[in-house]
């Protein structure tokens, strides 16, 4: 007799359950006041063009917020995010799952600031990054020239790319590529055969080494695994320092320039990419100036505050 | 079985049958067709409507020839002109919806070209409400009959796909009348045994996932086969019986799906393996699934599973969960080698239709194949599941009345309340998602806010809004409307096109790339693996307009160039003045008058197309 129990009593609970969800009201969104009062929380202590996670994923008053920064609704679909060494979080009510960046970062700042909570979440390397690349590409100067001498600027900008003339898939800019399985956020330069494709950052502060990776996405290697290598090259004013080539073979290459000749100057950087055969070479890279200590880290802080106005947006204050 | 209630007369059980028969099925088509419009169309709409068009015009012209004695329609080349659109997959979906688009647009003229091919589809749909209707009463009685068809025509997805212009509801309808037919044929008429063998031809000309009904039917017959090795001549079928099905399905089936696919007429073997191939190799398909995206690799074995766990209503699936697992009791070896108790019909079916819904939904979860599309893959799962909802239900008020000790009169008023108070929930999901129900999902996914922050897809299948007609058809402050549609511009200018030809949109929209666009209107389909780039990069223009639902956006329109506004009102197109010569001449003439006055001018007028297109014609 007791099993007869079960289902009516599971199905009455049921009912219950849904209907108090199902009548739930249209979810208030974020005041004005306390998205004013992030906003001036972030602008003391975010740096420029620092992912902002925003959850939950429907929160449509974010959107034209935090102007400055990447804004991800949601969990980052883009694994490229998780790379960055600050990332800022706001939870609202109606949030999920927020808790996965504790597996690359780990939280550093959390306040309660009207109904949402503002929270930072640090990568340990965040004290020794200097300048960002893939977060400032904006700033850079795009061009393509040839072994003649021949140059034509890149300076259409569209949708996060610096658009080059020649072909309009040959272009510079902030791209979401999947490489080895996984979605990522990159610089996308893929390389025009018989041009040099060159993105150009000025004013960098220099530091002791400039880390990074560089890929093909795995379309490029799918699609015609025996592809033309990419020639990679890396210049800080004019100076070759770093020479790569792609093999074809999914997955990031790992790459580390020691820079420390032009420590606590600013400098000229150029990302150089170039190819005999462009068909199908999705190429893409991030890399970031890095100090050697914490030490070196402050001092170029300090140096930067007092740098003139003219410094790049995304830098490091 | 044909009962309402227990020991009443066979007439007044039969009225009843008939009545609520008539009211849901006919409802369910009346309600079909009064929310067709509301329904936008899809990707799939675009692709199988016109080919369902040429592939009904096809087998007209054939028929018509063949009648006469003329067979030169069976022909390579005419075959490969009239399936030119589309023949990976096979025809009698698309030439259903071919054959009334004929019917309700060429010679009713009741409907437009898309609404008449989509009728097509919705008959599909009544004749699952009428099979699950059926199998409910007769198998199980009146309760799980009622309850299953509605439980069924409450599906709001399941709703939405039942408009669509597409294969799913179709194999649906097919791979459903397989087991349909296969119950009918365990006593009836021997023309059943001809018809589930016919049927399985038609399931197999209609998708890729109806030749799997084949496994439990095998299954079915095997557990019948033991049943007279126990029972008897108490066993519900005869060993002959069986082996006439198997017969009928083993022979018939594979002409009838020849038959009705013209495209394999012709060049028969290598067409017939490229079919297969294709679908052993096809290409994967973006999907969101609990905050990641998948394409390749294709997503876990799960996301069905879990799909289907929060886009079907609570109470709905809680009964249907409940129906599956009380189904399996009878996959008890003790039970299966000894039947006791004798013959129990509702056990029998429940088994049979719990393991239909298993395999549906396993044919695509299991293998390595792409997943995409909500939950639309293993449509034919749904049917199944809402007898068993309806199984568990039945159930559930035989408990409530032994518990409660409910006398007749009580009993009779429990079912329509507990019916009441099951559905209720889902129609109101439904209702605050109408009419973009593939925006559904359940009270225990939080439904659409919840869901959309676990990370599941918000949307897909490039549905049109009906919010989007009729925003543009208010806005009469612009002409001309240049629009640009991210993240998959590619599928909705082809979409919404159609609702110009049929005269429900202005016709001065048009899609452009970014850069030239006027709006642009950014679906948040986080699938895109760019959407979070073009949010980031567009966010910051005005925003003029946002749907949503449940407080979640579907999409917003941004005015990349408000400044626009503040110019002169545009001048019209220049095609458009080549349209109307005067216009045209007018034009020019104001052009001339404005240069004649800029001192020291030597340049040539500017001239527009059609004055270039007129020189070119005279050279």
């Amino acid at each position: 007799m007791k099993y007869k129990y079960i289902l009516p009593v599971m199905i009455a609970a049921g009912v219950l359950f849904a209907f108090v969800r199902v009548l739930q009201p249209v979810p208030e969104p974020i005041t004005e006041e306390t998205w004013d009062a992030v906003e001036k929380v972030m602008s003391k202590e975010a740096w420029a063009s620092e992912p902002v996670i925003v959850h939950p994923v429907w929160e449509h008053s974010a959107f034209q917020r935090f102007r400055n920064h990447i804004l991800t609704m949601g969990k980052p679909t883009s694994k490229g995010i998780f790379a960055y060494p600050r990332v800022w979080m706001v939870i609202a009510r109606g949030a999920g799952n927020t808790g996965y960046l504790e597996e690359t970062h780990k939280l550093t700042y959390d306040q309660k600031i009207g109904e949402v909570r503002l929270q930072r979440w640090e990568k340990p390397e965040v004290e020794n990054l200097v300048f960002d690349f893939f977060s400032n590409v904006r700033q850079a100067k795009v061009r393509l020239f040839d072994k003649k001498g021949k140059t034509r600027a890149c300076n259409n900008y569209r949708n996060l790319h610096w658009v080059c003339p020649v072909r309009d898939w040959n272009k510079v800019g902030q791209s979401t590529v999947q490489v080895k399985g996984e979605w990522q956020s990159a610089v996308w330069q893929h390389p025009l055969a018989q041009w040099t494709t060159e993105a150009r950052f000025e004013n960098v502060p220099m530091d002791a080494f400039i880390k990074g990776q560089y890929a093909l996405a795995d379309a490029a290697i799918n699609k015609l695994p025996r592809g033309s290598k990419v020639s990679f090259r890396v210049l800080v004013n004019d100076k070759v320092v770093g020479d790569f080539s792609t093999a074809n073979k999914k997955g990031w290459k790992d790459f580390q320039i020691d820079t420390s000749e032009f420590k606590g100057i600013r400098a000229t950087v150029l990302f150089q990419t170039s190819t005999s055969r462009d068909a199908m070479r999705h190429f893409c890279w991030r890399a970031s100036v890095m100090s050697d200590d914490k030490k070196s880290s402050e001092k170029n802080k300090t140096a930067d505050e007092k740098a003139d106005s003219a410094q790049p947006s995304g830098e490091v204050k | 079985m044909l009962t309402l209630t227990e020991g009443k007369g066979f007439m007044r059980t039969r009225l009843a049958y008939l009545l609520f028969g008539l009211l849901i099925v006919g409802g369910h088509l009346a309600i079909l067709f009064a929310t067709v419009d509301n329904m936008g169309l899809t990707d799939d709409d675009d692709f199988y409507v016109p080919a369902g068009v040429e592939q009904a015009d096809y087998f007209a012209k054939m028929v018509t020839k063949a009648v006469k004695g003329d067979f030169s329609y069976i022909d390579h080349k005419k075959i490969a002109n009239s399936f030119r659109i589309e023949h990976r997959h096979p025809g009698v979906a698309k030439s259903m919806m071919g054959l009334t688009y004929l019917i309700f647009n060429r010679i009713l003229g009741w409907y437009d070209k898309m609404d008449a091919a989509r009728i097509g589809i919705m008959l599909f749909a009544v004749w699952i409400v009428y099979m699950i209707f059926r199998m409910g009463w007769e198998i199980f009685g009146a309760r799980v009959g009622i309850f299953a068809s509605l439980a069924f025509i409450l599906l709001p997805r399941s709703f939405f796909h039942s408009h669509v212009g597409t294969l799913d509801i179709a194999v649906t309808a097919t791979y459903l009348s397989i087991i349909y037919y296969c119950w009918r044929a365990q006593r009836g008429h021997w023309i059943y045994i001809i018809l589930t063998g016919v049927m399985y031809g038609v399931a197999m000309a209609t998708k890729l996932n109806a030749p799997f009904a084949i496994l439990p039917m095998l299954l079915f017959w095997a557990y019948r086969w033991r049943q007279v090795s126990v029972l008897g001549e108490n066993a519900p079928m005869t060993r002959k019986r069986i082996i006439w099905i198997i017969l009928s399905v083993g022979t018939l089936s594979l002409p009838v799906f020849f038959i009705l696919w013209p495209w394999l007429w012709v060049d028969t073997v290598d067409r017939f393996i490229e079919y297969v191939r294709f679908h052993m190799n096809h290409y994967g398909i973006l999907l969101l699934y609990l905050g990641d995206i998948y394409n390749d690799p294709f997503a876990p074995w799960h996301a069905p599973f879990v799909y289907t766990g929060v886009a079907t209503p609570f109470v709905t699936l809680l009964l249907g969960l409940s129906g599956f697992f009380i189904a399996l009791r009878s996959l008890n070896p003790l039970y299966l080698l000894r039947f006791p108790g004798g013959l129990d019909e509702k056990r029998d079916f429940a088994l049979l239709f719990a393991v239909n819904a298993f395999i549906c939904i396993g044919v695509v979860a299991f293998p390595n194949n792409p997943k995409y599309g909500g939950v639309k893959l293993w449509q034919p799962m749904f049917p199944f599941f809402v007898l068993l909802a309806g199984y568990a239900f039945d159930i559930m008020l035989d408990h409530l009345g032994d518990i409660a000790k409910l006398g007749e009169r009580a009993k009779k008023i429990a079912f329509p309340v507990a019916l009441a108070l099951c559905l209720t929930p889902a129609f109101i999901g439904m209702m605050r998602n109408y009419p973009d129900l593939l925006t559904y999902f359940n009270e225990l996914a939080g439904n659409l806010p919840g869901a959309a922050e676990m990370g599941m897809e918000r949307q897909y299948y490039d549905q049109c809004y009906k919010s989007y007609i009729e925003y543009w058809n208010s806005q009469e402050q612009w002409k001309s409307i240049v629009v640009s549609y991210e993240p998959n511009q590619h599928e909705y200018q082809r979409t919404y096109p159609w609702y110009q030809r049929m005269g429900k949109l202005r016709k001065d929209v048009r899609f452009a790339g970014p850069d030239r666009a006027r709006f642009m209107i950014l679906t948040h389909e986080r699938r895109w693996p760019r959407y979070p780039d073009i949010l980031q990069e567009y966010r910051n223009r005005k925003e003029i307009y946002t749907h949503s639902i449940w407080g979640v956006p579907l999409y917003t329109i941004y005015d990349l160039k408000p400044e626009e506004d503040r110019k002169k009102p545009p001048k019209p197109r220049d095609d458009k003045a080549v349209r109307k010569p005067g216009a045209a001449i007018e034009s020019l003439r104001k052009q001339q008058t404005l240069r004649s006055r800029i001192k020291d001018h030597k340049a040539e007028p500017v001239k527009n197309p059609g004055q270039k297109q007129a020189e070119k014609g005279k050279k």
